[in-house]
């Protein structure tokens, strides 16, 4: 080990992180080096000094700090069961409700309504189909035309010139 | 800090007895405020880091083993510290090293090894040393003011001292050794005296 691990290995003696080889190495090392054990002493006396400084300079913290600390410590554990309590009853209370409510349960209103009907009989005649079919026949009946020919279908001039045909006949 | 006391503290916390909280303070009040006292100067934030500390520490008190408690509260002190200093970066206490106390350099360290001796002359040397001690301890940078005090008033293990400094181990010694060395200098005069007493003693 150089200097600074042996150094470093002095302060992980005191933080009591070595283990015994190290510690036993380490013996060895501060029997043989007499400026490493000076140092290893003056680690030492520096954080005695330290100890020392903060029991003389820092006051003992205040009781009333102490008293706040535990109040405000109580105030939490007496209102988070309260509140988790209360977060409980809310909860069944939901989760029963339906249950509970369905003696109360009223009958959704009836609501009524009249339908006037277009036609009074579905198997009566319906006005604008038959006036759709006699004029089908009308036209068919016009020398002898079907409406399922081809021309209506491939000249889409044919009804004009048919017309046209009845027009000058007239 | 007795391991064993403040586990059977924290169960009686945990079944619901505040007065064990009372106890758990008392028993890590002293290195906790020392700590942040070390590293918050004025007196009145060192009190509120301190309680913010602690009503922290009891939301999150029922989920902690007492072997990982203290360390605990440390690193919640810690964080609560750098909170204070990003908020207020003029901080001298985090961002820059004061200087020595008002006190005259006059008292030598056998006042620190008359510490045990009654009497008021002895109290106000004592206070003088302390003063000229905590004065160094303050003059640190703050990584190695923290890792001095973490050793020092927590005794906190280096390998968790780097965890909370998010750094290496070797890291964390080599800040205590720079805070060390840099003591030594400060100290000098002071040193020698004190050397010289703990020989004797």
């Amino acid at each position: 080990m150089n200097r600074r691990e042996l150094e470093n290995a002095i302060l992980l003696r005191e933080s009591g992180e070595l283990s015994p080889e190290e510690e036993a190495a380490l013996e060895n090392a501060l029997e043989a080096e007499p400026a490493l054990a000076a140092w290893a002493e003056e680690a030492h006396l520096l954080q005695e000094a330290g100890r020392y400084a903060s029991r003389h300079t820092v006051p003992a913290l205040a009781e009333t700090e102490r008293e706040r600390i535990l109040t405000a410590s109580k105030g939490r554990s007496d209102a988070l069961p309260r509140l988790l309590a209360i977060a409980a009853v809310l909860v069944l209370a939901l989760g029963l409700w339906p249950h509970f409510a369905e003696p109360f349960h009223q009958e959704a209103p009836r609501l009524t309504a009249q339908v006037k009907p277009i036609r009074e009989d579905l198997t009566g005649e319906d006005p604008l189909l038959s006036s759709l079919d006699r004029l089908e026949t009308e036209i068919e009946q016009i020398e002898d035309l079907a409406l399922d020919d081809d021309h209506f279908v491939e000249d889409p001039d044919y009804w004009a010139s048919e017309l046209l045909k009845m027009e000058n006949t007239i | 800090m007795e391991d064993i006391d403040l586990e059977t503290y924290l169960d009686q916390y945990r079944q619901g007895d505040v007065e064990a909280l009372g106890r758990i303070v008392d028993l890590t009040r002293k290195p906790l405020y020392r700590f942040i006292r070390g590293m918050v100067r004025d007196p009145h934030e060192a009190d509120d880091v301190f309680q913010d500390v602690w009503i922290r520490a009891v939301r999150g008190l029922h989920r902690y083993r007492s072997d990982r408690l203290v360390s605990w509260l440390f690193r919640i002190a810690r964080n609560r510290v750098i909170d204070l200093s990003r908020k207020r970066r003029a901080d001298v206490s985090l961002q820059q090293p004061v200087g020595r106390g008002e006190h005259g350099h006059t008292a030598t360290l056998e006042t620190f090894a008359a510490d045990r001796a009654p009497g008021p002359e002895r109290d106000a040397g004592n206070h003088e040393l302390a003063e000229r001690i905590r004065a160094a301890v303050d003059a640190l940078p703050a990584e190695q003011r923290e890792v001095y005090l973490l050793r020092t008033e927590a005794d906190t293990p280096f390998k968790l001292i780097a965890e909370h400094q998010g750094v290496s181990i070797n890291t964390s010694l080599a800040r205590m050794q720079y805070a060390l060395r840099k003591l030594r200098d400060d100290l000098a005069e002071d040193y020698e005296t004190l050397n010289t007493l703990s020989r004797r003693s």
